[in-house]
């Protein structure tokens, strides 16, 4: 099964890269910025980079948008797994729609409410899993599944 | 006593936390800090030694080595705290960020488990 990891650098590629364990043994790449830590930790991975800033960048999300349709047409993943956090949205609408199983992992410090990722991609994700039980009680579709810590 | 400072990877500035700790360190209320990793803050240091970023295996020497750390602590740098065994203490809860709600929560937790 090939397993396409999408993620900001920084505290959201730390806590995907917490997770590994759940691919470990099965064909990976990451989507990513490049950084101090994803260029260091995923020096032997294969790492297509996004464009960055996301927050409220129209310009950068249409371009990860094109950047999406021609990964995933390419790699053909079973499933796309992120910690958001804007990167991810258009990986996930295009997922959808070509059929590709999606699993979101919002932040551990979204203890009451939903980020604006989480919140983007929620219709959009298979599995959406939160880090604090009170947020899963307040979504219908939010499972706790324990926390990264 | 090793006082590490660090921005993390964050990839927006945050002066007033250096401002902070600058007027900290000359007002004597923390001691003065070994390290400063300031990210991509602008805010020119006079008291401690900065660089904008560690290499990876380095910031990680540095938070280990470090008997207090003084962090922007989003969810990276907490994470690699607690899994270092650092005691996290939060700021004033009137601060709504990030930082602030989850350091509350952990801190809970670790006096619970203290």
């Amino acid at each position: 099964m090939k397993v396409c990891l999408v993620c900001s650098s920084g505290g959201h590629f730390y806590e995907l890269y917490c997770l590994r364990g759940a691919w470990h043994g099965h064909d990976q790449f990451w989507v990513t910025f490049h950084g101090q830590d994803t260029g260091y930790v995923l020096r032997d991975q294969k790492v297509y980079t996004a464009y960055c800033p996301t927050n409220r960048n129209l310009k950068n999300l249409v371009r990860n948008l094109f950047l999406a349709w021609r990964v995933l047409a390419r790699e053909k993943p079973r499933v796309v797994v992120s910690t958001g956090a804007g990167v991810c949205v258009p990986f996930f609408l295009l997922a959808r729609l070509r059929g590709i199983k999606t699993v979101y992992i919002e932040s551990l410090a979204r203890i009451n409410e939903l980020s604006l990722t989480g919140r983007m991609v929620y219709p959009l994700a298979n599995e959406f899993i939160v880090q604090w039980p009170e947020l899963a009680e307040r979504h219908s579709k939010a499972r706790f599944e324990g926390q990264l810590l | 006593m090793k006082t590490f400072v660090t921005l993390g990877f964050e990839r927006r500035p945050f002066d007033r936390l250096l401002e902070a700790v600058e007027e900290g360190i000359a007002r004597r209320i923390i001691p003065e800090a070994t390290l400063v990793q300031s990210g991509h803050s602008q805010c020119a240091l006079r008291q401690c030694r900065s660089i904008p970023f560690l290499p990876y295996v380095e910031m990680r020497a540095a938070l280990k080595a470090a008997e207090i750390i003084i962090a922007h602590a989003g969810v990276g740098t907490l994470l690699e705290c607690l899994r270092l065994n650092k005691i996290p203490i939060s700021r004033s809860r009137t601060w709504r960020e990030l930082a602030a709600a989850t350091a509350r929560h952990v801190s809970v937790a670790t006096w619970r488990g203290a």
